[in-house]
């Protein structure tokens, strides 16, 4: 492929061989900025379908958010918020809480914008039905290019939010919900900045325990070696041989011989421990691999794992 | 391309009327709602200043590849280069093996639809998901996309309704919210057990290496944060100088395309997942995609038509692609930017046909956000297919002669006369131009008397 780049880059250059491209026009174009930005993205937000509130400190952001989250079941909170602003609710993976809880980095006046980073999660920001995101007061800037100084800082991906999921292709028909959110609740509050973030070691170290739980334990497959099982539909058949990054096995009634990867075993394992159901044959090699899934299957659930 | 326009617009029209109502229902409210958000903000310094931009880019398009490239394998995003559209598809195949990819969840990409990712993969056996509500029920329907904003947008609710009742075993007279939900159900599914995702760019920024897409469904932040592996597929135009450079492109797409301030959701993609971060996907591959663009941006004439930032506005303004949509341009690119820029990415015979998809009337010009001066181009690709021989020769012939005429005043003076005196032949539908004219207009009506007499009658002794 870099054979590829050499090309393209060569024949860019000799495109632009005696063309003088116009300089870079100089800062870029900003509207003039009046009144309290605040006011702005309380107006711009709420045009666009955002629900906003707004609090004199932590602590009143607090006792609305108790009464205010009993409406839900669950909810997936974001690590980097103070514990004080979680809600009182069972804690959800983002797939099936009810309600998502973000800490923003920023909210930008002139589009009625809220700046999130992956630092806290990027599914907790999509999945849930319902999206609450905390901004402290001062965090309010006029400009999207403010917001975006923010790029500097580590994260593998930062999002703009400007209101709830929606979509007009069914016949120019508005829907919310679609995919993302189809409510985004942005609750300003005065003096976040300096409650303490909390839960972090917590949501931490649950992951690196979730992290490490799904590794496949290869020596069980190889204990496996030699011993005839059956498939869903009964079919009888032997693992021949375990080797480092396969199992080979053979039918009984056809004598043919077939290999499943290890890479592929692993693959449904990661799946089965995120909660994916793989009930059969037909389910591996849909979601896995399509080599040998009636055999695949058949070891996944000799090992104990379906 | 199996018919020309030609054939196509006309079979269109004929066998699929309810197209043109919904096209036309659909980009009128385009019109209206970008009327609107331009009139909101100085929309001509904003175009001026992001055309400046854009130009300045492309005059230095090498330097600005190598430094985003650079930027964003820092970031530990791996950078692949395709030519064409097989590079782009051994790269996929590639990935797809190297991670036992079953299933793949995409966010709508024109830049897919060029090179052909989805059957490709699917040949491969590979489940291919469009995520965004449109791509996903012209998937449905087994169709291209018509417009490059709303896919399908040439289908009316009606339409939808019939597909998802057959495809989804949805009420036959379902509402819009249950469709929407029903087609959230198969997608949030296929979201979570998709292992790759593949999505387009709205822009990248060279300066941070940062890959920008926008979007008001959430579907493509779900597409490249939820799977394991994320492919964004770049044109090598889609560059931005500056990070603060997103200040105004974001606003002025959003304000383009649909009249909002800025895309509902706005993706800033910098690298694959953190050591410390929670989720996302473990691998980014960014691929930078030429197939043509070289040749485009070699062209003194049509290079400026890689500004192009995918709004959608000059199809919306166009009075020739609300009669039809799109897909009887039969191009992955239709409207005005399609007619300027396939030629030049594809075969500039196309010109021959597409070029007549216009009435020059110039209004893709008056909304364009990055001032593509599109009639003009149209214009030179016709000039082109005449130069080619391409143009019919009875059209050839009949301009020349016209020319001949009304540069000369003595035959331009006996040319009139003439016409007045055959005023029934203008509308015979033999002549060669003037009969095509003629059957789509009623007959020529000249004034009894030329302006040259009127004017010797009534002031020429003055």
């Amino acid at each position: 492929m870099s054979e590829a780049r050499r090309r393209i880059l060569e024949r860019v250059r000799h495109a632009l061989e005696r063309r003088w491209p116009p300089e870079l026009p100089g800062s870029p174009w900003r509207a003039s900025a009046e009144g309290d930005p605040l006011e702005v993205f309380v107006k711009n937000a709420a045009a666009s379908g955002i629900e906003v509130e707004r609090f004199a400190g932590p602590q009143a952001a607090a006792a609305w958010l108790q009464e205010w989250a009993a409406g839900f079941a669950s909810a997936a909170v974001s690590p980097l918020l103070p514990r004080s602003l979680a809600p009182d609710l069972p804690a959800a993976a983002p797939e099936d809480a009810e309600l998502g809880v973000s800490r923003a980095l920023a909210a930008v006046a002139a589009t009625g914008s809220v700046l999130l980073s992956s630092a806290e999660g990027r599914r907790l920001q999509l999945l849930p039905p319902a999206h609450l995101v905390f901004v402290d007061e001062s965090e309010v800037v006029w400009h999207l290019a403010e917001a975006l100084e923010h790029l500097s800082k580590p994260a593998s991906a930062l999002a703009l939010h400007s209101g709830p999921s929606k979509s007009a292709d069914i016949g120019q028909i508005m829907v919310q919900g679609v995919h993302g959110p189809g409510r985004l609740v942005v609750a300003v509050v005065r003096g976040l900045a300096k409650a303490p973030a909390g839960k972090k070691r917590a949501t931490r170290s649950k992951r690196k325990a979730k992290k490490t739980a799904p590794e496949l334990d290869w020596q069980a497959v190889r204990e496996l070696e030699g011993r005839t099982l059956r498939t869903k539909r009964g079919e009888p058949f032997t693992v021949v041989k375990v080797t480092d990054n396969t199992v080979r096995v053979r039918v009984a009634s056809s004598g043919k011989e077939y290999t499943v990867r290890r890479a592929s075993l692993e693959k449904a394992q990661r799946l089965v421990a995120a909660g994916t159901a793989v009930p059969g044959p037909v389910a591996y090699r849909k979601l896995v691999a399509n080599e040998a899934p009636a055999y695949a299957w058949s070891l996944l659930r000799a090992l104990g794992l379906i | 391309m199996a018919e020309g326009y030609k054939a196509a617009a006309k079979r269109a029209l004929a066998e699929q009327p309810h197209v043109r109502d919904s096209v036309t229902k659909a980009t009128l409210h385009f019109n209206a709602n970008r009327e609107r958000a331009y009139g909101e903000v100085d929309a001509e310094a904003w175009r001026d200043w992001a055309a400046a931009v854009k130009r300045h880019l492309l005059g230095r398009l090498d330097e600005y590849l190598t430094e985003a490239e650079s930027r964003l394998s820092a970031a530990g995003a791996q950078v692949h280069w395709a030519e064409n559209a097989a590079d782009v598809q051994k790269i996929l195949d590639d990935l797809v093996e190297r991670h036992g990819v079953r299933r793949v969840v995409k966010g709508k990409s024109m830049l897919s639809e060029e090179v052909e990712v989805n059957h490709h993969l699917e040949r491969k056996g590979v489940e291919v998901f469009e995520t965004d509500l449109g791509e996903y029920i012209i998937q449905l329907a087994g169709e291209p996309p018509s417009h490059i904003v709303g896919p399908a947008i040439h289908k009316g609710l009606e339409e939808i309704r019939a597909l998802f009742h057959e495809k989804l075993g949805t009420r036959p007279d379902a509402s819009p919210e249950e469709l929407a939900a029903a087609a959230r159900k198969v997608l949030r599914e296929a979201f979570l057990t998709a292992d790759m995702g593949i999505s387009g760019a709205n822009f990248v920024v060279a300066e941070t290496g940062t890959v920008v897409l926008v979007e008001n469904e959430g579907n493509i932040r779900l597409s490249t944060s939820a799977p394991r592996v994320h492919v964004a597929l770049v044109g090598i135009e889609k560059l931005l100088p500056r990070a603060a450079d997103l200040e105004v492109f974001l606003q002025l797409l959003a304000r383009a395309a649909t009249g909002q301030k800025i895309g509902t959701f706005v993706s800033l993609i910098q690298g694959p997942r953190r050591a410390d971060e929670p989720d996302g996907p473990e691998e980014l591959h960014v691929i930078f995609v030429d197939n043509g663009r070289s040749s485009v941006l070699a062209d003194g004439e049509m290079y400026e038509a890689l500004s192009c930032i995918r709004c959608g506005a000059c199809l919306n303004a166009c009075p020739v692609y609300r009669q039809t949509g799109g897909h009887a341009y039969g191009q992955v690119y239709s409207g005005p930017i399609g007619i300027v820029l396939t030629p030049g990415l594809k075969d500039p015979a196309l010109a021959a046909e597409l070029g007549y998809a216009c009435s020059l009337c110039t209004a893709c010009a008056d909304v364009c956000p990055v001032r593509i001066p599109l009639p003009k181009q149209i214009l030179a690709w016709r000039r082109r297919s005449v130069e080619r021989g391409l143009a019919p020769a009875a059209e050839k012939l009949a301009f020349t002669g016209y020319a001949g005429m009304v540069t000369r005043p003595r035959f331009y003076k006996l040319g009139g006369k003439l016409l007045r005196l055959g005023r029934g032949l203008t509308g015979a539908p033999w002549l060669p131009v003037l009969g095509a004219w003629a059957s789509g207009h009623g007959p020529l009506e000249p004034s009894p008397k030329s302006f040259r007499e009127i004017w010797e009658e009534e002031l020429g002794d003055e």
